[in-house]
């Protein structure tokens, strides 16, 4: 049986967030969106529902499946596009190959939920990412649209956007300086120019909210179980988003509110089980590659025929 | 009881590309119900430019519609966006070279990146920030409001977040502007409609175009001889 879900997500960051968009001179700026608010347009820092999309389902789900799949290694150039940017169509299309696209639908549950393309055919999918949304005063009709029936915000004046952008400095170091003991004499010539750089950047200030959520039309609770798996792996392994996750920023501490599933259900349904999994593994293998096979060459027509004879 | 109708989508996530005609979108949510065709995975029927247009009509809509010569057009006016901030988002791709271990030996070779499947790409998507989408429309409400709460997105990207509908609202209105808005120069045209002897004669407003007058306004089949509002 099919229902829609609709997830709620609280995100709080716990590290500086430079989910970036532009450059203004040297400086990185944070993506944000207008907002038409009383005193006129202003720009608010946001989360882009394509990053929230890749980083907190398609990416940390697709790699599970793939280790469980035992196909770290095998797969080809196409395989890895589908499994983590969603594939290209790139074969002529107008053949629908309804039996694949039903066999996917059963064995790839996380599949059905993001959709992609196959080299012939677009897979349609079923979840809506919403964008992250700054709980900000700016943003107070938004956050109060986005809350679920009977939910609402403090009556207080929330914080302006403006109060949650601060700003990030950084030293890339010249090793030529730092570590002269370690370099040969040939090099010692002390006029190579020098690599130092500084670089900034805008970032959203550690603290801050971002409401987001997921809408799962007509799902099973199959579908359900592999975006809460995503989320979980996800949060197990950083909970990140953005740039410069490499020196500790965009991660993301986040409590999940499912409408009509309650927490013992939810937990169980985003466990890491498996077995579906390893039963169906033969299958799901042989999908992939009859799904990503290369296009068999045509039968030679007219004087080619008469040639090959 | 079928009567004129304000229709409003509350958005509380940017619109991206345009609305859509609301007797498209309702004929979009009410699909599931209609055994037609092959159904794709989020539960709607699927069409192909290849294959022969449905048949005029054969998903019933709560909205009033009306033969103008060969075309069956619902009464309901093309959307109308409130006061909106536009912008340029961008949608980027590219391939996962980080995962290059994930990839079978025979496979690890030098793609480009700026070519062929495998070409990266960072392509401008038009992003309107609007709180209200309305139409103008002659239905029954309550039918109306029950379809359109299947209908949580409207525009392009909807799993990337844009175009969120926070709510729907239907309300009665006193006077019907699904066609015609009154002007003191004439009649206003409200939406694209067949060009034929069936216009008014002191219609304003409009420009003659090819494309499509009623749903699904994507078939090469829909294409006829139209006038849209300017």
């Amino acid at each position: 049986m099919t229902q829609t879900y609709n997830l709620l997500a609280l995100s709080e960051a716990v590290s500086p967030i430079t989910h970036a968009k532009g450059t203004s001179g040297n400086e990185s700026l944070v993506m944000r969106v207008p907002v038409v608010t009383p005193r006129g347009v202003l720009w608010v820092p946001s989360l882009s529902g394509n990053a929230l999309r890749h980083r907190l389902v398609r990416e940390p789900g697709n790699r599970w499946l793939i280790g469980r799949l035992e196909l770290p290694g095998k797969l080809s150039r196409v395989q890895l596009n589908y499994c983590f940017h969603g594939g290209n169509l790139t074969e002529g299309g107008g053949r629908e190959d309804t039996r694949r696209i039903a066999d996917w639908q059963r064995l790839f549950p996380l599949g059905r939920l993001l959709g992609g393309s196959l080299p012939a055919q677009i897979l349609s999918g079923s979840s809506l990412c919403w964008p992250g949304t700054l709980v900000c005063e700016e943003n107070r009709t938004a956050l109060s649209a986005m809350l679920p029936h009977g939910w609402e915000l403090p009556p207080e004046t929330l914080r302006p956007a403006e109060t949650f952008v601060s700003d990030y400095q950084y030293t890339r170091g010249d090793a030529a300086k730092s570590h002269v003991d370690l370099m040969a004499d040939d090099d010692l010539d002390g006029e190579s120019s020098s690599n130092l750089m500084i670089f900034s950047g805008q970032a959203v200030s550690r603290g801050s909210i971002f409401l987001h959520g997921f809408t799962l039309q007509h799902v099973s609770e199959l579908e359900l179980g592999a975006l809460l798996l995503s989320l979980r792996l996800w949060q197990e392994a950083g909970g990140t988003i953005g740039g410069q996750s490499a020196r500790g920023h965009g991660r993301l501490q986040t409590l999940l509110h499912v409408d009509g599933v309650d927490e013992a259900a939810q937990e169980a349904a985003g466990a890491a089980d498996g077995a579906p999994v390893d039963a169906a593994a033969e299958e799901c293998r042989d999908w992939l590659a009859a799904a990503f096979a290369p296009r068999s060459a045509k039968p030679p027509k007219g004087k080619k025929a008469v040639a090959a004879e | 009881m079928n009567q004129p109708l304000l229709v409003t989508a509350h958005l509380c996530t940017p619109l991206a590309g345009d609305a859509p005609q609301l007797d498209g979108l309702l004929e979009w949510a009410l699909s599931p119900f209609f055994d037609r065709a092959q159904p794709c995975a989020d539960g709607h029927y699927k069409l192909t430019r290849a294959g022969p247009a449905p048949k005029q009509g054969g998903i019933p809509i709560p909205l009033v519609r009306v033969w103008l010569g060969p075309w069956l057009v619902a009464r309901c006016s093309s959307p109308i966006l409130g006061p909106c901030v536009e912008t340029v988002d961008h949608i980027c791709k590219r391939l996962s070279t980080e995962n290059a271990s994930l990839l079978d030996p025979a496979e690890r070779t030098i793609v480009s990146t700026t070519n062929s499947w495998t070409k990266s790409y960072r392509l401008p998507l038009r992003v309107r920030r609007v709180e209200l989408v309305r139409w103008f429309c002659c239905g029954h409400a309550r039918e109306v409001r029950k379809a359109l709460k299947r209908v949580h997105a409207i525009g392009k990207k909807p799993a990337d977040g844009y175009g969120r509908v926070a709510r729907w609202t239907a309300e009665p209105t006193p006077d019907d502007l699904s066609w015609y808005a009154p002007h003191d120069a004439g009649r206003v045209l409200m939406r694209p409609l067949p060009n034929g002897p069936w216009l008014p004669k002191d219609l304003i407003g409009f420009k003659r175009d090819f494309g499509a007058c009623c749903p699904p306004q994507w078939h090469p089949e829909r294409a006829t001889e139209i006038i849209v509002p300017c």
